[in-house]
């Protein structure tokens, strides 16, 4: 799966010592981890430091990284364990588990729950309204491209066979689909507070 | 040439294969065990096999203290304990059995000169006061009491060799199931690995060249040795820190032979941890 | 295209996985000196979350700057790496350090080493005060004499101490598990490790 093949990247380049690569994971992750995070504590800054120790730790522990495992299955199990002493620290029991198994099966997607505050949900609901009215107005070649892309995972080899065009041309569509449905979010997001 | 970080120095650990410069001295590996003095230090490095005990410990190092609820053994022959300062409802912890070996007195005999004082009142119970008083200025210096009926540390203080108090702990209150429980003493204990001498009066513990670590005791102190390369355009130096007793010492080494970094951690004096950075080689032919 | 085009569309192969090492770097670098360009990563991996999966974990969260200061705690040394006083220091160094020192002198100046411990000895109470019960002469342990060594030689001293004190936090665990079993109490060892939740053991025996 390519998306692997970005998270490859970087965590080899975070175990060169390179922040910014893991600055990258942190911004691509740091949603999915925090929801998972929520599933055992409620409060929302609890929510917050728990993630932000989850991800220190994941970064001090990136030499034990090894690749056997999807790096974010890896970190999924840093985060829950992050959580889970978080809570025996201060003598409150772990609820219900999000098992790894949940992790492993969705894959680079998450199993994702209804956590966080009412807002958030809400502002999470308006932009996916947002994505999808962008990407039906895409043009039907831009749009082919992107969701082979994300929809089917495919590479950009085998977009370029499947729509018959180069892959220097596939990597121009899908850029220029993702251009257009992001300045509609970043209109979206310019009159939200809270959701940079 | 790779570009050098500080930041992957940091929070990375390579390793380095090396070789050790090693005397071939060697110690009697045998002694007589006649004083009272050189009995009570028998005693403090058997237990705490053949015991079964629960206490509550004062651990002080660094600034910080720490109650700590103790037990042993437990079934699988380990003990377990609970620290009480960490964290509410504090879980359970384990804690290993320590090496037992009649060679092991005599390790530390060679380099350490026991006396008996009068003891002191401990957790309730009678103690021996025994110092142990390092022979040369290589290793730390110790003050044990000792409880007087089955001779196990009850209270010992780690200091350097200019008097100060490095560490130090002290039960607060421990009861002793009945002394003469032979079910304790059935437990397996890992054996004790004595390997060539090192720097004077610490031997080889365990060695790992492809892993770049060894490990060295004088049968009371320990000290690890970790061996990373020096990143290009690292220059030499050395530095060090000490927490509670335990010293890290760090030196960059830079020569046509290789480049090194030499991490040392150990309850060691600063000048042990130099002789031992002085035995490491890169390995023939360079890095 | 313009550069910031370029960048962007860079960008946008990296989320696919389908850059080469060196467009990564640029990529990299370019995000480090613009943040809108960092922005625009972290909005794009939640369109495609969006995408994938119509619902958007947590969007409110965002510890990526927090994260980011404290893995860069000591700005000084990750922005001032120690090849950089290399070229100034390394003759100051070369005769400061003279090879490997075996034994620190009043006359050999050395880098300063650092106690955390500090203060005077403190009697264990109602027994004689340890120097005096153990009578042991002083070692030789340098000082800091900032005052004769030249601020080069410092800067790398102060840099192998810090080293010292992170390579303290990663090698401490690994030392403790093999000092603990020479100790009259193996259980003083774990006081200086991380509590975590041992998930062999149970509670009762």
């Amino acid at each position: 799966m390519t998306a692997s093949e970005t998270d490859r990247q970087l965590v080899q380049r975070a175990q060169r010592g390179d922040l910014r690569a893991f600055d990258l994971l942190v911004l691509k992750y740091q949603g999915r981890i925090a929801a998972l995070v929520s599933r055992y504590i409620s409060d929302a800054s609890e929510v917050e430091d728990v993630t932000q120790e989850a991800f220190i730790k994941a970064y001090r522990a990136l030499d034990k990284f090894r690749g056997d495992s999807a790096f974010y299955t890896w970190l999924y199990r840093i985060a829950a364990n992050a959580a889970k002493n978080y809570l025996v620290a201060r003598g409150r029991r772990p609820g219900a588990d999000a098992t790894l198994e949940d992790a492993e099966a969705f894959g680079d997607t998450d199993l994702v729950s209804e956590s966080g505050s009412p807002e958030a949900v809400a502002m999470g609901d308006e932009l996916a309204e947002v994505v999808a009215a962008a990407l039906h107005a895409l043009p039907d070649e831009l749009r082919a491209a992107l969701t082979l892309r994300e929809l089917e995972g495919l590479s950009y080899d085998d977009i370029a066979d499947v729509l018959g065009c180069p892959v220097g041309t596939v990597r121009s569509r899908i850029f220029r689909a993702r251009e257009a449905i992001d300045e509609r979010v970043r209109m979206q997001i310019s009159g939200e507070s809270g959701f940079r | 040439m790779r570009e050098f970080s500080i930041q992957r120095l940091r929070h990375s650990l390579s390793v380095l294969p090396f070789v050790l410069l090693l005397s071939t001295a060697a110690y009697a590996t045998d002694c007589e065990i006649t004083s009272p003095a050189a009995e009570a230090l028998r005693k403090v490095l058997s237990a705490p096999q053949g015991l079964r005990f629960e206490g509550t410990v004062l651990s002080e190092r660094a600034g910080s203290r720490q109650f700590i609820v103790v037990s042993w053994p437990d079934a699988a022959g380990q003990g377990t304990m609970r620290r009480m300062n960490a964290a509410a409802n504090p879980p359970l912890e384990k804690w290993p059995a320590p090496f037992t070996s009649a060679g092991r007195i005599c390790d530390v005999l060679n380099v350490y000169s026991p006396s008996l004082g009068k003891g002191r009142i401990v957790a309730g119970r009678a103690t021996q006061q025994l110092s142990l008083k390092p022979k040369d200025p290589l290793r730390l210096a110790y003050l044990v009491d000792l409880d007087a009926q089955t001779g196990m540390a009850l209270a010992m203080v780690t200091a350097g060799s200019d008097g100060q108090v490095l560490e130090r702990y002290e039960y607060a209150d421990i009861t002793f199931s009945e002394v003469g429980d032979r079910g304790a003493t059935t437990l397996e204990a890992e054996p004790y690995s004595r390997g060539r001498i090192v720097v004077p009066g610490y031997f080889l513990v365990t060695e790992d060249p492809g892993k770049g670590i060894f490990v060295v005791s004088d049968g009371l102190a320990t000290a690890s040795v970790f061996v990373e390369p020096l990143p290009a355009g690292a220059p030499a130096g050395e530095g060090a820190v000490i927490e509670g007793a335990t010293l890290t010492y760090t030196r960059g080494v830079a020569s046509p032979k290789g480049r090194l970094l030499i991490s040392v951690l150990g309850e060691v004096p600063v000048v042990t941890a130099r002789l031992l950075a002085d035995v490491v080689r890169p390995p023939r032919g360079g890095e | 295209m313009t550069a910031k085009d370029r960048d962007s569309e860079a960008l946008s192969a990296l989320m696919d996985g389908e850059t080469q090492e060196l467009e990564l770097r640029r990529s990299l670098e370019a995000i480090a000196g613009d943040p809108a360009l960092r922005e625009r990563w972290r909005r794009q991996q939640q369109v495609s979350e969006l995408l994938q999966s119509r619902r958007l974990s947590c969007p409110d969260v965002d510890v990526s700057e927090r994260v980011a200061a404290s893995l860069a705690d000591r700005p000084a040394l990750s922005r001032n790496p120690l090849w950089s006083m290399a070229v100034a220091a390394s003759v100051t160094v070369a005769v400061v350090m003279g090879g490997q020192l075996v034994v620190p002198s009043a006359e050999e100046s050395v880098s300063p080493l650092v106690s955390d411990i500090g203060g005077a000895v403190v009697p264990v109470m109602g027994a004689q005060p340890i120097q005096a019960s153990l009578g042991a002469k002083s070692l030789p342990v340098a000082d800091r004499q900032s005052q004769n060594m030249p601020l080069a030689a410092r800067q790398v001293g102060a840099a192998y101490e810090r080293l010292a004190h992170d390579r303290y936090r990663l090698l401490n665990a690994q030392h403790a598990n093999q000092a603990a079993r020479s100790h009259p109490a193996p259980y003083v060892f774990n006081v200086r490790q991380e509590i975590v939740v041992a998930a062999e053991a149970t509670d009762g025996q």
